[in-house]
């Protein structure tokens, strides 16, 4: 102890380890090196996204963009399908997360809060949440059958009929935890003030569970977007969403790349958006999520 | 203005397969219209699992329960008239407190807004919380929360009023004031109150009856002095009164109670009471007993352990024999007690209680005093200090 | 029944007059609310669950003629569909555990403040809410032999070029740096909320105690975040093992099958080679593998549970 107080360097009243400086330094290095690592790729697409194409995949490359240009957006938005596909991506998002949430957050509600037979309690509740363990690939082919049967196959009802299905263990594992932290005398007030049940669920709980469903209700959106299989699957050109459709800036022999880069910022873009306007809800909903087992 | 009939009232909680855990056991208890009456027990003997069949929140296994005579045991909550003021108050955090008090109105009756309001209105200018009437509960104190639970149970004009631990969020002052409060409030409103306590204070100084319970089972139901002075076991004995009764056991050899530490000789109505038992648990009241006395008449002498003054009162503890026995003094009487010192008490024969140590059954109460006499007021005060 | 007669009593009696009894009174009276509420989703889960699965094992067995072991048989035999395990575990496994890595490093750098900390968390969460295929083609292109910016910069610093997505040991290399770059945040953001959750008078007691650096982070913060990192675990596996999406931008399983996994492999057979038999027992087996993992991880939060 009394050797090592002699090495301590001052600085600012507080006295530091060679330690402490060490891994201090290391930090900063750390975090700037990640720092880099993850604003680059971001960066260099949104760049790429304002030049022409020969600027875009130039090398060496055109570090900054000198003479910014939104022609790769117009060509896309204005005469490519990518405004249908985008279209179809808000189609199939906001269809299936609204019956989503429809479905489970009740059914959430209905588990957490009632006793029912035969612990179906537990059996329920790991039936819905073991869902998000499902390889989509697993069911496509009965998928893939069943929206020709019924004729939606192609149709964004169709693809979001079934991703309803793989947003609800999303929204029961991120509402419980919500809708269990709500003390059970809330409800049984309710209950004794001459509510029913219903009225207990849209008037008491609802209102306070809103962080729960939008954190929810995000996490799902956001997945539902960015989906590939079951849309590549399930679509061939009229229903197309736009995680398939960037493919079509590959082509064969050659790729325009200022346009395939304005198509993934547009593709990332609402999401971005979503993530800085929503980030604590979103935090709070996957750890709440989480740490509720 | 109702009453409140429990008849064989049972409840069985079924745990896992074949485990059964008996939370009420044949519980029949009459509320007349108007009364307090206060449940008290310790933690789990059944008190709130009783309160919550008779509002509704708990299925009984069987048994009946009437408001009037009407048989609501399998109705829902809301159709039962009954209000309830939980131990967390359970406001809804996300409606003003007019809200809050209004939403029993608003979801399960006709009035329309201005009568709603008005009632609003004057329920919280009995609770005097008229000016928090447009705040959120998140906002209000623990005392403030209280009130407008409170007035969110009035504004119903219910039939039944349930209390379940209302106060022990509270800090201890503010307690003993809502304790008055409440049983001025009610007094007012006259509504036929059952209230849940673990804590025997506030159910002796609240209550019209005091209904005992312990394991599921009702003790005893009475007058909280009938409970304090004539026990009907030595639960109740033991539950009722602060300091906690003093129980020695002791041998009957004809008129002399033997202990391993002294004799206490008593007279023949308390030996014809003893019937031909000679096994005997004896019970003394902290405050029935007194320092000093003769050492040859029913005199005792102990070891003091601890003095405890807690300002109007001294608690010493001394022992006698293997036992250790709690005295409850006036503070000027302990000044010249000090720990370690062998000192004398003594109690006279009215003031010893007679248990059956096999059944815990009452032999011998107290035969001092009068319930409801004169005196009855006094002995009651030594409970209510804190 | 005896609860109608009984609220219109209630109703007589009360202070007041109650209102008649609504839609939603009327469906209590005959069925118990907790069963609407829970059955719908119950209900929808099973009919795109439960069907597709009875049809899944049905095809998974049906032969030329009938019942047959056949499809099981091939695939247990076949030595492309073991490298296609390993290739899939050769993806799941390194990428989950440098994310793990990483994601907690990031996170214990997060746990004392620095300026503009913030900013620097949204920028580490955007990749999280990004379209997989998308970052996919964003690494195809840095990749990419002759127009990807890390052989330039390879190039600039004196060092040699590479194939990178032409090899079969280096895509698989860049595929896990690109789920690397996207997963990494997801481990940071549950780690550092469950850290940021240890009570401080802990730390500073371990502190006092004269715990170093190191000891502070394995005996106080490592066994606190534990139970959560598991979860975390279990998840990220779960997204890997579902997931191909960045693979199918990248490589589309290339070169050869050097990166392509369970899921492109069912893909491949079913929708391109048309064969929906095999492709259902593939299905089976992937469903089995993923059980298995999802049943370890649970067995390892139950006994952590326990020891806590």
């Amino acid at each position: 102890m009394a050797t090592k107080q002699q090495y301590t360097i001052q600085f600012r009243n507080t006295e530091y380890e060679p330690e402490d400086i060490v891994a201090g330094i290391g930090r900063v290095a750390g975090l700037g090196v990640m720092a880099i690592f993850y604003a680059f790729p971001l960066y260099w697409m949104a760049s790429r996204s304002v030049m022409t194409n020969l600027q875009a995949f130039k090398l060496p490359p055109v570090w900054i963009p000198t003479e910014p240009t939104l022609s790769a957006y117009q060509s896309i938005l204005l005469q490519g399908p990518y405004a249908s596909f985008l279209l179809n991506s808000a189609t199939v998002t906001v269809l299936s997360v609204t019956l989503a949430l429809v479905l489970s957050v009740p059914a959430t509600y209905g588990l957490v809060v009632s006793d029912f037979p035969y612990n179906l309690n537990r059996h329920f509740s790991l039936f819905l949440i073991s869902l998000f363990m499902l390889p989509p690939i697993v069911t496509s082919i009965s998928y893939f059958n069943l929206l020709q049967d019924l004729g939606l196959y192609d149709r964004a009802i169709g693809l979001g009929f079934i991703y309803t299905m793989f947003n609800i263990p999303l929204i029961v594992w991120f509402t419980r935890g919500f809708i269990a932290d709500i003390p059970d005398s809330l409800r049984e007030s309710a209950l004794l003030d001459g509510a029913n049940e219903f009225q207990v669920f849209y008037r008491i709980y609802l209102p306070l569970i809103r962080p729960g469903i939008a954190a929810a209700a995000i996490i799902s959106y956001i997945i539902t977007w960015n989906e590939y299989l079951l849309a590549l699957i399930l679509t061939s050109n009229r229903a197309k969403t736009m995680p398939v459709g960037i493919n079509q800036f590959v082509g064969q022999y050659n790729i325009t790349w200022n346009e395939l880069s304005a198509g993934i910022v547009l593709v990332v873009l609402p999401s971005v958006l979503f993530l800085t306007v929503t980030q604590r809800y979103i935090v709070s909903g996957l750890v709440r999520g989480a740490v509720k087992e | 203005m109702s009453k409140l009939d429990i008849k064989q009232l049972r409840k069985v909680y079924n745990r896992g397969t074949d485990t059964e855990i008996v939370a009420v056991d044949d519980l029949s208890l009459t509320v007349d219209d108007g009364e307090f009456l206060v449940f008290v027990g310790p933690s789990g003997c059944g008190k709130s699992t009783t309160l919550r069949s008779i509002a509704g929140l708990e299925d009984v296994t069987s048994g009946s329960i009437r408001i009037d005579g009407r048989d609501i045991t399998g109705q829902k909550p809301k159709n039962r008239d009954i209000a309830m003021v939980f131990q967390n108050y359970a406001l809804y955090p996300h409606m003003t407190t007019r809200e809050n008090m209004s939403f029993g109105l608003r979801v399960n009756s006709m009035l329309d807004d201005d009568e709603i309001d008005a009632r609003v209105n004057e329920a919280a200018k009995m609770m005097g919380i008229s000016e928090l009437l447009e705040k959120r509960p998140g906002t209000l104190s623990g005392g403030q929360q209280q009130r407008v639970a409170l007035g969110r149970a009035i504004v119903r004009d219910p039939r039944v009023f349930l209390m379940d631990e209302p106060l022990s969020n509270l800090d201890a002052k503010l307690r003993i004031q809502m304790r008055a409060e409440l049983e001025t409030l009610q007094n007012k409103l006259g509504v036929t109150t059952i209230y849940v306590t673990h804590d025997q204070t506030e159910a002796m100084t609240m209550a019209d009856r005091i209904a005992v319970l312990d394991d599921g089972k009702l003790q005893q139901i009475g007058t909280p002095l009938e409970c304090y002075y004539k026990p009907a076991n030595q639960f109740v004995a033991e539950f009722i009164g602060s300091p906690t009764m003093n129980f020695l056991t002791v041998e009957r050899s004809g008129n002399r109670l033997v202990h391993d530490a002294f004799e206490f000789v008593v007279s023949n109505d308390t030996v014809d009471l003893c019937g031909d038992r000679t096994a005997l648990v004896m019970g003394l009241r902290p405050e029935d007993i007194d320092l000093g006395g003769d050492e040859t008449t029913n005199a005792v002498s102990g070891i003091v352990e601890v003095i405890q003054p807690t300002g109007d009162d001294a608690y010493i503890d001394i022992t006698i024999g293997d036992d250790t026995v709690t005295l409850d003094i006036d503070p000027e009487q302990s000044v010249g007690v000090s720990v370690g010192e062998e000192i004398t008490v003594s109690f006279d024969e009215e003031g010893v209680y007679l248990f059956d140590p096999q059944t815990e059954a009452t032999i011998k109460t107290n035969t001092e005093l009068e319930p409801a006499g004169p005196d009855g007021s006094d002995a009651l005060d030594t409970t209510t200090k804190p | 029944m005896a609860q109608e007669t009984s609220h219109c009593e209630t109703a007589g009696d009360s202070a007041y007059e109650r209102p008649a009894p609504d839609l939603f009174d009327r469906l209590e009276e005959y069925v118990d609310p907790k069963w609407i509420f829970v059955l719908p989703a119950v209900l929808y889960a099973a009919i795109l669950v439960v069907i597709p699965m009875i049809d899944l094992f049905a095809l998974s067995f049906t032969g030329h003629s009938g019942f047959s072991l056949a499809n099981y048989e091939q695939m247990v035999t076949d030595s492309n569909f073991h490298a296609i395990i390993v290739n899939t575990i050769m993806f799941v496994m390194p990428s989950t555990a440098i994310e793990l890595i990483l994601g907690v490093a990031l996170a214990l750098a997060f746990y004392r403040d620095f300026p503009f900390k913030e900013r620097v968390q949204t920028l580490f969460l955007i990749p999280m809410v990004l379209s997989p295929f998308a970052v996919g083609m964003m690494f195809r292109w840095f990749f990419d032999s002759s127009l990807g910016i890390v052989n330039y910069l390879f190039g600039q610093a004196g060092l040699p070029r590479f194939v990178w997505l032409g090899d079969a040991t280096l895509a698989m290399i860049s595929i896990i740096i690109a789920d690397v770059w996207q997963w990494t945040p997801f481990v940071f953001l549950l780690a550092y909320a469950t850290m940021k959750s240890i009570p401080e008078s802990i730390v500073e007691a371990a502190k006092i105690d004269g715990a170093s650096r190191w000891q502070r982070f394995r005996y106080v913060v490592l066994p606190h975040i534990y139970p959560v990192l598991l979860i975390t675990a279990l998840i990220k596996l779960i997204i890997a093992f579902k997931s191909s999406d960045k693979i199918f931008a990248m490589t589309n399983g290339g070169p050869g099958s050097a990166t392509k996994t369970m899921t492109m492999y069912i893909y491949e057979i079913t929708f391109e080679f048309g064969n929906f038999e095999r492709g259902a027992a593939a299905s089976v087996l992937f469903l089995v593998l993923i059980l298995v993992i999802g049943n370890v991880f649970v067995w390892l939060l139950r006994r952590t549970d326990r020891e806590v």
